[in-house]
């Protein structure tokens, strides 16, 4: 008990006090503007569900076509992620770490330039060019490295190269050893990969923001469009959305990760 | 399980198998071996000596450089990986499947083999009271202690019976207490099987106290390959007779049949070799006057529970180690004689 009252002890807990403020006074702000009657009356004008509403009415499609995105995105970063990591972890060679760098490219470069590529490629296609999947392309390259590395990450802890001898030893093919050995000894890492990918996916605004059309928005760019657009009321209501959309994923991603760095730590 | 589930084994042959690693490292020389069916063969010797290098290559796990041959009787299994060529494995590391529980583990083999679920509980059944896990099948692998792991990793390379047993230090993860008794059932439960077994270790009490021949290594090439008893009494060399049993080295020059050392003249037995080689239990302590005895000084004096282990100076270049029953003997400081039987003495081959 006696460490708390230490003068060194109080001066850290000040200053996480005051950068908690810092973070959190803008938030809940405007968290209180969205649901603030009228904002330049201030709270006490009323409060009222009455803009939560109005963002719904004007952006759900958006808020739909985020949440579609994300989950078709996870669903290819881990058709394409789990096995290019399995693959990665076997060749111990320089070629693989090459691959590994390259994979690891989009996190380097600036969205905005990835975004760019992508129309200069693609942007004459212009079925594609207006389609979400367009926009998915980008999440599939921002995201693929995160579950990559994730999954990477976890096969190193558990010593799988000598799991799969023990498994080949026991007469188990190529894939079962995968299937029966590698996947399921690395759901740990593929879970927290996956929130990680769902969180950056919906939250992605960088890259969303050049590649989207009008009728393509996603949640962030939604977000920007109220602020640009709307009055403050509906903007600071669509953060509430937002908060309320990834505050618990991203708590869930802590906890995974959490889990995840423990493993192979097991006595 | 019946104590043989194959009382005929699998007869195992390297022929020319050598391994070289990327950077010219030549881990394994060119080397012939035979394994006899039913037989367990330990492969012993210092970390880098290519034991490891010649297990994982009977394993199937390294290939042997262009021209060696693997043979499992007459079945030449060279080109076939791990899992075509029915061998139980057991690491260092035990490499247990940490997604199944004890049961699972153990059942792997066999659900691979696509046997049915009633056989595979059978057998596995048999299988774990064999290794005395029937109360910890449903266990999972992080709730076992390390022997049980041991035990888990071995039950679970047998139970598919395979044609030949491999272990890579099967004991090394263990504390020396556990160690021991563990190496006692391990001894117990090879002869049980009556499986061909070969088994990695750098510990000589454990390939002793296992194997029915050892084979002793040092820079990728067999030195000696003999039954325990020989490798003790007949070394072939004298760096078989100071890894295995532990030697002193005497070396000078020799005149009359007597070898010339700095504590006086030590009687040879008639033969060949340049170097004088004696076992500290063959050393006997006497008046540092007595007739033959060489003279030396005790520097060391440590009481090992049933003997003392004693370093003396002064007898040959370097110390020499002496182990005496003897319930007093001289301490640190005294001048003693030691004097040597001469068939007790190793005339051995000046280098290896």
């Amino acid at each position: 008990m006696n460490s708390m009252l230490k003068p060194t002890t109080l001066a850290q807990l000040a200053v996480t006090l005051a950068a908690c403020l810092f973070l959190l006074v803008p938030a809940i702000l405007s968290v209180m503007a969205g649901v603030t009657e009228n904002y330049f009356r201030g709270i006490s004008s009323g409060v009222t569900l009455r803009w939560v509403g109005e963002v719904w009415r004007l952006y759900s499609d958006s808020i739909w076509r985020s949440m579609m995105i994300a989950i078709v995105c996870l669903g290819f970063t881990l058709v394409i992620g789990v096995p290019a990591a399995y693959a990665l972890n076997r060749w111990a060679g320089r070629t693989a770490r090459v691959i590994e760098e390259f994979i690891s490219l989009p996190l380097a470069v600036p969205g905005l330039a990835l975004a760019l590529a992508l129309l200069q490629l693609y942007g004459s296609m212009k079925g594609f060019r207006i389609s979400w999947w367009f926009i998915l392309v980008g999440h599939v390259l921002y995201t693929l490295p995160f579950m990559v590395r994730s999954v990477l990450a976890v096969f190193a802890a558990i010593d799988l190269k000598t799991l799969e001898e023990g498994a080949a030893s026991l007469g188990a093919s190529s894939w079962r050893r995968f299937r029966d050995i590698a996947v399921p000894n690395a759901m740990p890492g593929i879970l927290a990969g996956s929130l990680t990918v769902v969180t950056l996916s919906i939250g992605e605004f960088n890259l969303t923001w050049m590649l989207h059309t009008p009728i393509t928005k996603t949640l962030p760019v939604g977000l920007a469009d109220s602020y640009a657009s709307m009055r403050l009321e509906i903007a600071s209501a669509y953060t509430l959305v937002f908060f309320v959309m990834i505050v618990p994923l991203l708590v869930a991603l802590q906890w995974a990760s959490t889990r995840a760095q423990t493993i192979g730590k097991r006595p | 399980m019946n104590a043989s589930p194959q009382s005929t084994g699998t007869r195992v042959r390297l022929t020319g198998c050598a391994k070289t690693f990327a950077g010219h490292v030549q881990a394994l020389k060119p080397t012939d071996i035979e394994v006899s069916p039913g037989e367990i063969l330990g492969l012993l010797g210092p970390s880098g000596c290519g034991k490891t290098t010649m297990l994982r290559i009977m394993a199937g796990l390294e290939d042997p450089d262009r021209g060696g041959r693997v043979l499992f009787d007459d079945d030449d299994v060279t080109p076939k990986p791990i899992e075509r060529r029915n061998v139980g494995m057991v690491f260092q590391s035990y490499a247990l499947f940490p997604n199944m529980n004890v049961r699972a583990n153990v059942g792997y083999g066999l659900k691979v083999a696509g046997l049915s679920r009633a056989e595979i509980d059978r057998r596995v059944d048999e299988v774990l009271a064999l290794c005395q896990l029937a109360d910890f099948a449903s266990r999972s692998i992080d709730a076992l202690s390390g022997g049980q792991r041991q035990r888990v990793a071995l039950a679970r390379a047998v139970a598919p019976r395979p044609r030949v047993l491999l272990l890579d230090e099967p004991l090394s993860a263990l504390d020396a207490a556990l160690r021991e008794q563990l190496r006692d059932e391990l001894a117990l439960l090879l002869r049980q099987l009556s499986i061909t077994a070969v088994f990695v270790t750098h510990d000589q009490a454990e390939a002793m106290a296992i194997a029915d021949r050892v084979a002793v290594m040092r820079g990728g090439e067999i030195l000696q390959i003999d039954r325990p008893e020989t490798l003790y009494r007949k070394p072939a060399s004298g760096f078989v007779a100071t890894f295995v049993g532990g030697a002193n080295r005497l070396a000078g020059p020799v005149s009359n049949g007597a070898l010339k050392l700095r504590g006086g003249e030590l009687a040879l037995p008639p033969g060949e070799g340049a170097v004088a080689y004696v076992r500290p239990e063959n050393f006997r302590i006497t008046d540092p006057g007595a007739p033959g005895a060489l003279r030396g000084r005790v520097t060391g004096r440590i009481f090992v529970g049933m003997h003392y282990r004693l370093t003396v100076a002064g007898i040959a270049d370097e110390p020499v180690t002496v182990v005496t029953a003897d319930a007093a003997p001289p301490p640190i400081g005294a001048e003693i004689g030691l004097a040597a039987a001469a068939e007790s003495i190793l005339l051995l081959g000046e280098n290896a």
